[in-house]
């Protein structure tokens, strides 16, 4: 995990120093193709692990339930809190 | 929309492929995510770095980040006791597994030696979704609640995976935020669930 943020900074020293290369701004036209890679490669990763996808059938329906209650509450939480980072620019509404 | 069916697409094909064993000796023996999301994280770096407002990104840290990693705990833990009510596993237990924040791998091994096979399995697929289903609606989430949700959605997984999303859709404002979210709460992943596995094992609810 925290390799990805190292890499992640050395591209922002990487792309601080090549400012002036106009090369680097299209680069940018990467990062769809880069995020479906991911996902391709992250299911390949799901679809060929017999733990989860055996677990899949019998266990599946609780997970879920688990996941969107979870991600719910932090939904309503976020919401809550979003106005106590008002000075910041992220209580703002975009 | 557009956009999401195609993540999605190209996440059902790799599944397919994946299940049904049609994909290349190299790609099952090595972690071929790993290097892909490290092109990923590579060129949200790039793109950050070009930005003339690098410095001011930098400065906006603000010590009330630690809001968001505290509501995102909170939301997950109400919502998963809320679980415990429909489901056939106990408070504790359905806490423990929501304690994951999508760190899965870590979880997920936890919980199985602690609680079993069963919790075990299921900490790891509520995981797994969750780091999915954040991905997969994080157009929309950025659209309504707003950008800090992709974060707060995606837990420890804000800092690695989800970042790239929560840059593409939020704006480079909130990359700070979300590395701290993801920081703070997977430190806190083993923690919760060094709490929460004793007391569920004690059968207490």
């Amino acid at each position: 995990m925290y390799i990805a943020i190292c890499v992640m900074l050395c591209g922002i020293i990487i792309g601080h120093l090549t400012t002036r290369i106009h090369f680097f701004q299209h680069l940018g036209k990467l990062v769809l193709p880069a995020i479906l890679l991911l996902l391709f490669l992250l299911g390949t990763g799901i679809g060929a692990n017999e733990k989860i996808m055996g677990a899949l059938p019998s266990i599946g329906g609780a997970a879920f339930v688990l996941t969107i209650l979870g991600m719910a509450g932090s939904i309503i939480c976020t919401l809550i809190i979003a106005p106590l980072l008002k000075n910041t620019r992220y209580g703002k509404d975009r | 929309m557009g956009e999401t069916l195609l993540i999605f697409c190209c996440f059902a094909v790799g599944i397919l492929l994946g299940r049904f064993d049609m994909l290349p000796q190299f790609l099952l023996e090595h972690d071929p995510a790993l290097p892909a999301l490290w092109l990923l994280m590579g060129l949200t770096g790039i793109m950050l770095g070009r930005d003339k407002n690098l410095g001011r990104l930098l400065r906006n840290l603000d010590p009330r980040f630690i809001l968001l990693p505290i509501g995102t705990t909170i939301g997950t833990f109400a919502g998963c006791a809320l679980g415990s009510i429909f489901l056939t596993y106990g408070l504790f237990e359905c806490l423990a597994i929501g304690s994951g924040f999508a760190y899965y791998s870590l979880s997920s091994i936890f919980i199985t030696r602690e609680l079993g096979a069963e919790p075990g399995a299921v900490a790891l697929l509520a995981n797994v979704f969750r780091e999915i289903l954040t991905i997969l609606c994080c157009g929309l989430l950025a659209k309504l609640p707003g950008p800090l949700a992709i974060i707060s959605c995606g837990g420890a997984a804000s800092m690695d995976t989800i970042l790239p999303m929560v840059a593409r859709h939020g704006g480079k404002d909130f990359i700070m935020i979300s590395i701290v979210h993801g920081v703070i709460l997977d430190f806190s992943v083993p923690f919760w669930i060094a709490i929460f596995c004793p007391l569920a094992q004690a059968r207490l609810f």
